[in-house]
């Protein structure tokens, strides 16, 4: 193949796959954006019905809060995992909560909540009314556990507190007291963390109910029960633990109606203003048939509302018999609308980022024009968030629409394409309708238009919070798909191909194909995923061990075999055996401090000697190869000081402080040096290539770039390094296969390379979730914030082992090869590498959609993906593609010129 | 004609016997396999894998091992490198007694070169000593003790029989047979170790060791084939393939050299 052929269809299937990428990292990926700041008294908007003959100037000056509080009190009884048959089934051990539903004393639904159904982003939901989006979780991994309070955004607790000048008093999951920080008065945590703990945990909350209940101080209390969750992920929703943990929930339940109505009977008679007491149980999510949660199936989501109070009047039970509450259990409403209907029941603001619909059969005990004002007041509320998220809707004019309400209330909504501007139509055509009504026909069709409007805004941008976009994400796919056959076909014709046609069978090596399907099949398992590392090692010692085995047995693979060994020892990494013991744990001991520093001194004087053995071998200029030597020897020296220097135990001894005078005293200034060394061994190593051979400068750039690499790396894990040098050079000499046959099944040293680039990126601490990058040492030598510097920084940090692999394949490349093969032989490996590249993203995007609504979307395939295009843009494209072959170019043309 | 194919010992100028090379060893070991591993599938309450799986594997070894141990001593082995005969031969029981050694001596020899695959694999370098070694003894004593048997103690035998893609005689397909099959199987099960799914058995060395009594299990079958049904096949083949050769020359020495026309006439 051409050489510009290969290059343009290179670089046209990498722009593809770009694009492919592009598109489905957008569908993927949406970003909702929250209003920050807390809703005030003042963001209630005028009633628009009020005054219909008034003059629409005075609407301005007229801004009093109409409707009173319906409700003084809450009791927010939360019950962990409360499925919705748990409590409105035939089965359900809740009789109490029953006979208060049949009897119409109460009022039922079920809920829905939406994935992931675990505990606190349920929770937020619950408190702030909107569907936390994909992106914000992903956010919410890299920063620290505090960020994932809401103390800064606005919610129900909040409001009720500053606005209902309610004392909130929380007993149970400490999930809450983690949300929110200094807004309990009274508190009791109890951890979730003890699953196996069914009693005891509920106890604890049991305790205080009866004595805080009956202080009389309280404005709200929440109540967390997890003894059911926790029977449910132990035994399951059929467990025979399961009914007497419903009947000790209804005896709660139970309790708590008879202190609070028994309360509020003698605080009515002693204040005429007093109001009653609401309560609320609740689920936060709810469980499957085996008892665990996360996902978005229909059992997980469905959960409950119980709503008990005085002046609730119950859904009409027509038929009082046995299944007369199984019709709840098809009461669907949104798990978000607790909040707009508590907020509205105890007369405060409405969170800013609520999608929340008010529940109509709550808004009873008020008057038609009041209720009315109150969906106003949602609706004004809703239409903010529209505004903040679409374009086209803009804020609307209400002295226009109460100049001409027909025209408005009259409009053909359904014809807008744009969803912005839809949705205005509607919320103009709820406030003009609003406005026309003055009978109960025009009231509850202002109701119903309000009910629309909120529907159609609530269920939009709840989509574009969870919900992804499949169009796009299929057009990224297709892409993909594309891009991989290109590859293919890249591969088959450029230089050894992947199949001989003639002789109808598989060219390439046995390993090589058996390796690439493992790992394509192993992106399904979310736990593969997350321990990729065991992947890694397991295969790298698979094919040393095939090479041991097809080579009849030499000293040198065993060797490389035992030291990578020690090598998967160093860090360990992943999730389940993050925490075991190993050998950074033992370096980073404060007794073990001067291990570290003979480790990183024996790797740097090791590397240097390496440099000099090269050179005495592979290069005749003296000049040349010297003056790389004490480059080398400089920069090596400044590592280790700029190490030293931001190490508490760093290095006293005294010929080191006579080293240390010598050297840049600010560590910036250390490292800007090592940039600068670098920069000047890479520009000695292509100088005399014309005598030394193409081959030189590969081999010079293993050890000269090692400073920069171990500069961005800790201090631990230099001998790693070393020891990646010591497997390196234990690939020479080849040795050939025992028999033709077997040299099928004989992986070469490039693939064996090729897995080790990849295990040295898991090897040096990093794994695939977002919590294990290293930002140590981001700043290196950036002595302003800037964040495309950091951000090269911390890649090179992360990828400094695959870097190094990569270079170490591309120099035994060079050594083996000559001149123009050179160039054929690169051209073969990188279009291998891109069809590898390419599948596994296509793997994994494929992976993230079928697993879209699963529970480890977030912590486990979002995390992936975003290393997944680290790997594909950053290492195989800007680095392997566009570094690489210009490098290879370049000293191919020096050494040839 | 079809008649005459089934009966050839009419005939009297035919290949003298088959040499089918079956004996009942071969599914006896079969059996001890499958009754081993039975036995790991059903962990009884006082001798539990899950619990105890070092002491459950010295058990489980040591029955395979006692069996072993029957065989080398009654020289009732499959395949024998050594003598011709398919009989026991009448040894001396200082030749049976070292025999029986020099098979355990081997064995520990493998598990040892198995056990620091296991540590190379990744296997827990400081701890669960116990567990490594008497995994790698059951390892070893599924996969290497058919070749131990087998072969001809010498370094070349065994390199040779397992590493190489040589023309390999029945014996040493039996060995590599036993060797490869459980070895592979064995290694595709560490892919359950680093699983989520949180169940007892994914505990070290379990999943390794039910891999390996599964391999055991597809190298019988394996070697079933490849030692025995090929070549009875193949024999049979070629045996059938002499006798139409045969009686066309017969024919042919009797009538003269067959021609269409006069094979159309005969019908």
């Amino acid at each position: 193949m051409m050489r510009w052929v290969y290059a343009s269809a290179l670089s046209v299937l990498l722009a593809v796959e770009l694009v492919g990428l592009g598109l489905f990292a957008k569908g993927f990926f949406p970003y909702k954006k929250s209003i920050p700041g807390f809703a005030g008294r003042e963001d209630q908007p005028v009633d628009i019905g009020r005054g219909l003959n008034a003059p629409a100037t005075a609407l301005h000056s007229n801004s009093k809060v109409s409707a009173e509080p319906q409700y003084d009190r809450l009791v927010l009884m939360v019950v962990d995992a409360l499925r919705n048959d748990f409590v409105f089934g035939n089965e359900s051990g809740m009789a109490y909560t029953q006979s208060l539903l049949r009897s119409g004393a109460a009022l039922g639904y079920t809920a829905k909540a939406q994935a992931p159904t675990v505990t606190m982003p349920r929770i937020k939901a619950l408190m702030t009314g909107t569907v936390p989006s994909f992106l914000d979780a992903v956010l919410n991994i890299a920063e620290s556990d505090t960020s994932s309070s809401l103390k800064h955004q606005d919610n129900l607790l909040w409001q009720l507190k500053t606005h209902g000048d309610k004392e909130i008093n929380m007993f149970g999951d400490d999930t809450w007291l983690r949300l929110f920080p200094d807004m309990f008065t009274r508190t009791d945590g109890t951890s979730s963390f003890y699953v196996a703990d069914t009693v005891e945990v509920d106890t604890n909350v049991t305790r205080h109910v009866r004595p805080e209940l009956e202080r009389d101080s309280w404005g709200v209390v929440v109540l967390h029960y997890l003894g059911l969750d926790h029977i449910g992920h132990l035994a399951g929703p059929k467990s025979p633990l399961m009914r007497p943990k419903q009947r000790e929930m209804d005896d709660i339940v139970r309790t708590v109606h008879g202190i609070v109505a028994d309360q509020d009977r003698k605080r009515m008679a002693a204040d005429a203003r007093a109001k009653s007491t609401l309560v609320v149980l609740l689920g936060d999510h709810a469980m499957n048939e085996i008892g665990n949660h996360g996902g978005n199936s229909q059992l997980e989501t469905s959960t409950v509302f119980v709503f008990i109070g005085s002046g609730i009047a119950g859904q009409p039970m027509a038929d009082r018999g046995r299944n007369a509450l199984s019709k709840l259990l098809a009461n669907n409403v949104q798990q978000s609308s607790l909040v707009s209907t508590l907020a509205l029941l105890f007369g405060v603001p409405i969170p800013k980022n609520n999608l929340g619909l008010p529940l109509p059969e709550l808004l009873g005990g008020y008057s038609d024009r009041e209720r009315l004002h109150m969906l106003q007041t949602v609706a004004a509320q809703i239409y903010g968030v529209v505004c903040a998220n679409e374009h086209s809707a803009v804020a609307v004019d209400l002295q226009q629409i109460i100049a001409n309400p027909a025209v408005y209330a009259k409009a053909d909504c359904i014809h807008i394409d744009s969803t912005g501007s839809r949705m205005q139509c509607k919320y103009e055509a709820a406030l003009a309708t609003h406005r026309q009504a003055s009978s109960n026909a025009d009231i509850s069709n202002a109701e119903r238009a309000y009910y629309e409007f909120m529907e159609l805004a609530s269920t939009h941008l709840s989509r574009a919070s969870t919900g992804y976009n499949l169009h796009l994400m299929s057009m990224g796919l297709v892409l993909m798909v594309a891009t991989v056959l290109g590859f293919a076909v890249l591969c088959q014709f450029s230089g050894t191909p992947l199949i001989h046609f003639k002789s109808r069978r598989l060219a390439v090596s046995l390993p090589a194909a058996g390796m690439w399907i493992t790992y394509l099949l192993s992106t399904l398992s979310s736990s593969l995923i997350e321990e990729e590392h065991q992947f890694w090692y397991f295969w790298v010692q698979t094919l040393l061990a095939l090479r041991l085995a097809t080579s009849g047995g030499r000293y040198h693979t065993l060797a490389q075999m035992a030291a990578f060994r020690v090598v998967r020892a160093w860090n360990q990494t992943g999730q389940f055996w993050a925490g075991e013991p190993d050998v950074r744990q033992y370096l980073n001991a404060p007794e073990n401090a001067w291990l570290v520093w003979v480790l990183a001194a024996v790797t740097l004087g090791a590397i240097n000697a390496a440099a000099w053995a090269l050179h005495r071998r592979y290069r005749r200029s003296v000049l040349w190869s010297r003056t790389f030597r004490v480059l080398l020897a400089y920069a090596s020296v400044c590592v280790l000081a700029y190490h030293s220097d931001r190490s508490h135990e760093g290095l006293t001894l005294g010929v080191w402080k006579v080293v240390r005078v010598c050297l840049p005293s600010d560590s910036a200034h250390l490292a800007q040096s090592v940039y600068i060394a670098t920069a000047l061994l890479a520009a000695t190593s292509c100088a005399g290539l014309r005598r030394a051979g193409a081959y030189a400068a590969p081999l010079d750039a293993l050890t000269g770039v090692m400073p920069l690499l171990l500069l961005l790396s800790r201090p631990h894990n230099f001998a790693v390094f070393g020891l990646f040098f010591v497997i390196c050079a234990l690939f020479f000499p080849e040795v050939p296969a025992n028999s033709q046959s077997q040299e099928l099944l004989q992986p070469s040293r490039v693939l064996v390379m090729f897995a080790l680039a990849h295990a040295s990126f898991f090897a040096l601490g990093n794994s695939n979730s977002l919590a294990s990058i290293d930002l140590s040492n981001a700043y290196a030598g950036v002595s302003r914030y800037n964040e495309a510097l950091v951000g090269v920084l911390v890649f090179i940090g992360s990828w400094a082992g695959p870097l190094w692999w990569a270079m170490a394949g591309l120099a035994l490349v060079a050594l083996e090869t000559e001149g123009v093969r050179l160039q054929l032989q690169v051209r073969t490996l990188l279009a291998a590498a891109h069809l590898w590249q390419a599948s596994t993203l296509l793997a994994i995007s494929g992976v993230a959609t079928m697993m879209r609504t699963h529970l480890f979307v977030w912590s486990v395939f979002s995390p992936r993906y975003l290393y997944q295009i680290s790997w594909s843009v950053g290492f195989y494209l800007a680095c392997g593609t566009v570094g690489g072959l210009m490098w290879v170019a370049a000293i191919v043309y020096i050494a040839h010129r | 004609m079809v008649s005459e194919l089934h009966s050839p010992a009419s005939h009297t100028s035919l290949p003298v016997h088959k040499q089918y090379p079956i004996v009942f060893n071969g599914i006896q070991l079969g059996l001890g396999g499958l009754v081993s591993a039975l036995a790991l599938v059903s962990p009884r309450k006082s001798l539990n894998l899950y619990d105890n799986p070092a002491a459950y594997l010295c058990v489980s070894a040591s029955i395979i091992l006692a069996y072993y141990a029957v065989l080398a001593f009654f020289d009732v082995y499959c395949f024998k490198a050594r003598g011709d005969s398919w009989r026991p031969r009448a040894r001396p029981m200082s030749a049976r007694i070292s025999s029986v050694l020099s098979m355990f001596g081997s064995t520990l020899a493998a598990t040892l070169v198995i056990a620091l695959g296991f540590v190379l694999f990744g296997a827990p370098l400081t701890t669960h000593y116990a567990e490594t070694f008497t995994a790698a003894l059951n390892v070893s004593l599924l996969a290497v003790t058919p070749a131990i048997l087998t072969l001809k103690p010498t370094f070349g035998a065994y390199r040779r029989a397992l590493l190489s893609a040589e023309q390999k005689s029945i014996p040493e397909k039996w060995a590599a047979g036993f060797f490869w099959c459980t070895i592979t199987v064995t290694w595709m099960s560490a892919y359950f170790i680093p699983m989520d799914w949180e169940r007892p058995w994914q505990k070290w060395p379990i999943p390794i060791i039910g891999g390996a009594f599964l391999g055991n299990m597809v190298a019988v079958f394996f070697v079933l084939v490849r030692c025995f049904v090929v070549p009875i096949a193949r024999a049979d083949f070629e045996e059938t393939q002499s006798i139409q050769r045969k009686m066309a020359r017969d024919y042919e020495a009797q009538r003269g050299p067959v021609t269409r026309s006069m094979a159309k006439k005969e019908k």
